[in-house]
């Protein structure tokens, strides 16, 4: 009985750790890149970066 | 850069680190910022007045409460700035022995083959010796894949005398400190 939740509760962890793995992937490619942009005024060189969020 | 975030607006962090791994400038983006649905950020590559290094640059952009959201290393070579041709602009003076010319200006060609911008703000001007600081007012951004002619009078005082003669001419260009290239000619001054 013992052994039976303790192998339950492996696969819920189990199956906890897949869905935390897929979800940050999923979130990591919903954010592509596509170029940036170098601009600078006569005393500092910057990158431009547009966000875009929906 | 362009980066699309999906989701509920949120609080974002724009970290960007310099080729040494050190943070040099960091933005932030409020909800608010994207309710209309786009924000753009300026990120300092380098300080004040500085020529951004070559090498590779980490852009992070994280959630306010720390979560990383995206990493994006960005490799540069550097600036890569030569002077093309160096003249100057003269004035006669027929009645001093010892002062013929005094220089006015210096009129500079100068060419960024590299892939990032250079700030220049000054020019070592040596003849025969004689060193001529001449400061950029305002400092000139020389961008990549760029030439650019470059006017800057010869601000000193008393003025730069010169004799009759040939003359062994160094320029070297500087941003805070730090020479970017160096060019050397001669001039001859004749009657």
């Amino acid at each position: 009985m013992k052994l039976e939740r303790l192998r339950i509760l492996g696969i819920v962890v189990i199956i906890a750790l897949i869905a935390i793995e897929f979800g940050g992937c999923a979130e990591k490619k919903n954010i592509p890149v596509i170029n940036y942009m170098l601009v600078a005024d006569t005393n500092t060189v910057y990158l431009k970066v547009r966000v875009e969020g929906r | 850069m362009k980066v699309r975030v999906e989701g509920r607006p949120q609080y974002l962090n724009l970290i960007l680190t310099d080729p040494d791994g050190i943070e040099i400038s960091r933005a932030w983006i409020t909800e608010d910022d994207l309710l209309d649905g786009i924000k753009t950020v300026k990120l300092k590559m380098a300080n004040y007045g500085e020529t951004p290094k070559g090498g590779i640059y980490t852009l992070i952009i994280k959630k306010s409460y720390g979560d990383v959201l995206f990493t994006k290393k960005l490799s540069f070579n550097g600036a890569n700035v030569s002077i093309n041709e160096v003249r100057f602009e003269y004035q006669y003076w027929e009645r001093f022995k010892d002062c013929k010319y005094t220089i006015e200006k210096i009129k500079l060609n100068i060419s960024n083959n590299g892939d990032l911008p250079a700030i220049v703000d000054r020019a070592l001007v040596t003849i025969d010796g004689d060193v001529v600081k001449v400061s950029f007012y305002p400092r000139k951004a020389l961008l990549p894949n760029s030439t650019n002619k470059v006017e800057e009078p010869f601000r000193i005082a008393p003025p730069f005398c010169l004799k009759l003669g040939t003359y062994k001419v160094v320029v070297g260009l500087y941003s805070e400190k730090k020479l970017l290239t160096s060019y050397e000619t001669e001039i001859t001054l004749k009657k």
